[in-house]
């Protein structure tokens, strides 16, 4: 059964492989593009955040070609995102295109969807044999996912130090590619040797000082590079060591509950953020102000705040984010995104940011103004 | 360090909170308390305190409001931090801002707007303390309303018999308050528990309008340019949804489950109502610029409650720019066309 779900940045690498594995056949553009980003905006609400638009325009590239079952993720509370998927479906439908729908809100009903869909396409009957299938499935993708973050960390960390400005991006898009072209245990476990060689190969310059930035906000914006303006890779290039508080491996582990205590931080994170925001609003609200405060703890040097246009939980939350900043001395730059944001004008206002921070950690650090200015002049 | 700081900036110690009989509360005129009035006020003049009322919207404070807060958040938002800074120019002694997250004890969860949920501590944010920002949790699918009073109460200094004596008595007025907007559809006589003298229409009543908009909006006649007024005098007799029993509104509702903004269904069910009566001419849905729930219920209401059914309906969405002239065109032009295919 040819199948799709909505792109969102590398989730084609792991949440594509558990779709692949429980027996579907994927039919979709692994990445939003433009085409799909104006298609989206054609025919969606106007005042609709963007995640949905460039949601829609993905779902109507993969029913063009050919797809007959779309999944689309929904969350399930007073954020507009609890909608998603049943506004989708009717818009599609209503513009004459015929499909199945699954949508996947963590509900019962959900659930059994699932198994059903899998005993079909598998051709299997007992629900045990379904479950082990499923279950196959997702370690695959929870592999897939952590080479994946493991990538993006090397990424991230080389990015504002490589001597030659993007031979660490190149390394990552090949060992993407090899993520998602692997489809056994043991080639992925091969690739993690892999990969570590191929980074540590990318040639760095000691000794270069960098600044230090969390980027924040709504997670489809954080993840895709189509909306964001590829604003993590470019922040790094400019050298920023970026920290997200999200990537697409959490972003799956999340339903599961898996890591929110441990690894990273999730209730520690919310619990910070009680006293600004007593209640999640069902967005990212919590996070962004928890891991605000988190950044500043951290002596972070600043944070980038991204955030659709419309965006009800991150529209609470952008406010108290100015109590935050003021309260941690954390300076914080927040980006409303839409599908008018250009480019250009993005990415100087993130480098008159990072201009700015870096001055900030020079007169910290003892330095005077012109050193700073020197240093800056040098990149 | 941080949990120093944080407390300087809610200014716990900048000066002791008057409390007891006497404090001078403020109540915002602004979103919610058009729901809860009488509720709301009620309870504070029943303790004995000054509840202090902000005056209707005006420039003043709607741009007081538009200052301190973002560009996209809706305007009925920007409005309230707007009177808040107006009461807390007052010297009150502290704000109501319940946390209105829930409002009804459903089979499946429903809850209000985000933005219900984060305005104390938006209001936190961005007025600060003093006043004191009244806050407790108005969270019917958790604990009955009268804890939530009792706990606005012991914020106040009061005891818990008394809240609840205050608040028991609130209940009561605000049946009364909710019966009043049903019967009359109108926050002026529902306020003070007797219809208001309406003006003799300018024009030969010609149409039967439906006028759909949170109350918020509704009410209030700044944000929302007194539609219902410039209606009337098109020639327009106006209902509005607090007409529709909420029996009704469930049903027209059922099909429509998942939805679970309860206000979003209440004027989504009302609109639905409204379109299979036969003599409601049109209806004109109001809605504010960066109403998030709007972009939702708008997409329902023309793909799944409208079902073929032809009443033409018009949407309105006002911000901070909007202009009068362009406005009152648009509405004139609705009124005419109906008239036009009611002629035909």
């Amino acid at each position: 059964m040819k199948a799709a779900f909505t792109p969102m940045g590398y989730t084609y690498v792991n949440l594509g492989a558990i779709f692949r594995h429980i027996g579907l056949e994927l039919c979709m553009e692994p990445r939003p593009t433009r085409k799909a980003l104006s298609d989206g905006v054609r025919h969606a609400p106007e005042q609709f955040c963007i995640p949905f638009k460039v949601n829609l325009g993905g779902l109507i590239a993969s029913l063009e070609s050919g797809a007959e079952l779309l999944a689309t993720v929904q969350g399930a509370w007073s954020c507009r995102f609890g909608y998603y998927g049943r506004l989708h479906h009717a818009i599609l439908r209503d513009m004459g295109y015929e499909f199945d729908s699954l949508i996947v809100d963590g509900s019962k009903d959900c659930v059994a969807e699932i198994c059903g869909l899998i005993k079909r396409v598998n051709d299997v009957r007992s629900t045990a044999a379904a479950a082990r299938i499923f279950f196959t499935a997702l370690r695959i993708g929870f592999k897939k996912g952590k080479l994946l973050q493991a990538a993006q960390t090397w990424a991230r960390k080389l990015r504002p130090v490589e001597a030659l400005q993007g031979s660490a991006q190149r390394v990552f898009d090949r060992i993407v590619d090899r993520i998602d072209s692997a489809e056994t245990f043991r080639s992925l476990g091969r690739l993690e040797g892999e990969m570590d060689e191929a980074f540590r190969s990318v040639r760095v310059v000691e000794g270069r000082s960098v600044v230090k930035m969390m980027v924040l906000g709504e997670v489809y914006i954080v993840l895709e590079p189509l909306v964001n303006m590829d604003a993590v890779r470019k922040l790094g290039e400019m050298g920023v060591l970026v920290d997200t508080f999200i990537d697409e491996h959490r972003w799956i582990l999340h339903p599961f509950r898996l890591g929110v205590r441990g690894r990273y931080q999730e209730r520690h994170a919310h619990r910070l953020a009680t006293p600004y925001l007593k209640y999640n609003l069902g967005g990212e609200d919590k996070n962004t102000i928890g891991y605000s405060i988190i950044a500043a703890q951290r002596h972070f040097d600043g944070v980038v705040h991204f955030k659709p246009f419309t965006c009800m939980p991150e529209g609470v939350a952008k406010h108290i984010l100015f109590a935050v900043s003021r309260d941690c001395e954390i300076p914080i730059m927040s980006f409303t995104v839409d599908e008018h944001s250009g480019e250009a004008g993005m990415l100087t206002r993130l480098e008159a940011f990072t201009d700015m921070l870096r001055q900030r950690a020079d007169l910290g650090r003892g330095t005077d103004m012109s050193t700073g200015l020197s240093s800056a002049q040098a990149w | 360090m941080l949990s120093g700081r944080m407390s300087e900036a809610r200014g716990d110690a900048s000066r002791p909170t008057k409390k007891g009989p006497g404090t001078r509360v403020g109540l915002p005129l602004a979103l919610l308390t058009f729901k809860y009035y009488l509720l709301w006020k009620t309870f504070l003049s029943e303790l004995g305190c000054d509840a202090i009322e902000s005056p209707p919207t005006n420039k003043a404070i709607l741009f007081a409001g538009v200052k301190a807060t973002v560009d996209d958040i809706c305007i009925p938002v920007k409005a309230f931090i707007g009177h808040l800074l107006y009461l807390k120019d007052r010297g009150v002694d502290a704000v109501l801002v319940p946390r209105v997250y829930s409002v009804e004890a459903s089979a499946k969860p429903r809850y209000t707007c985000p933005k219900f949920i984060g305005l104390p501590d938006m209001a936190r944010a961005l007025v600060g303390e003093p006043p004191l920002i009244l806050d407790a949790d108005h969270h019917v699918r958790e604990r009955p309303i009268e804890q939530t009073f009792v706990e606005i109460g012991r914020m106040l200094g009061f005891g818990r018999k008394a809240c609840l004596a205050a608040s028991d008595r609130a209940a009561r007025m605000q049946a009364r308050f909710e019966k009043f907007l049903a019967e009359e559809g109108d926050f002026a006589s529902a306020r003070n528990g007797a219809p208001s003298p309406t003006a003799s229409p300018t024009r030969p009543v010609r149409l039967q309008v439906a006028l759909i908009a949170h109350p918020y909006l509704l009410f209030d006649e700044f944000l929302s340019l007194s539609i219902e007024r410039r209606l009337r005098d098109l020639g327009a007799r106006v209902v509005n949804q607090y007409s529709v029993s909420t029996d009704v509104i469930e049903t027209e509702m059922a099909a429509l489950r998942e939805v679970s903004w309860s206000y979003e269904r209440q004027l989504l069910g009302a609109a639905s109502h409204f379109m299979s009566r036969r003599d409601i001419d049109g209806i004109v849905f109001l809605t504010s610029f960066g109403c998030g729930t709007f972009a939702v219920i708008s997409e329902l209401l023309e793909r799944e409650v409208r079902q073929g059914r032809d009443t033409p309906v018009l949407y309105l969405m006002v911000d901070e720019l909007t202009g009068e002239a362009g406005f009152q065109t648009r509405v004139e032009s609705f009124c005419d066309m109906i008239c036009d295919r009611m002629a035909a």
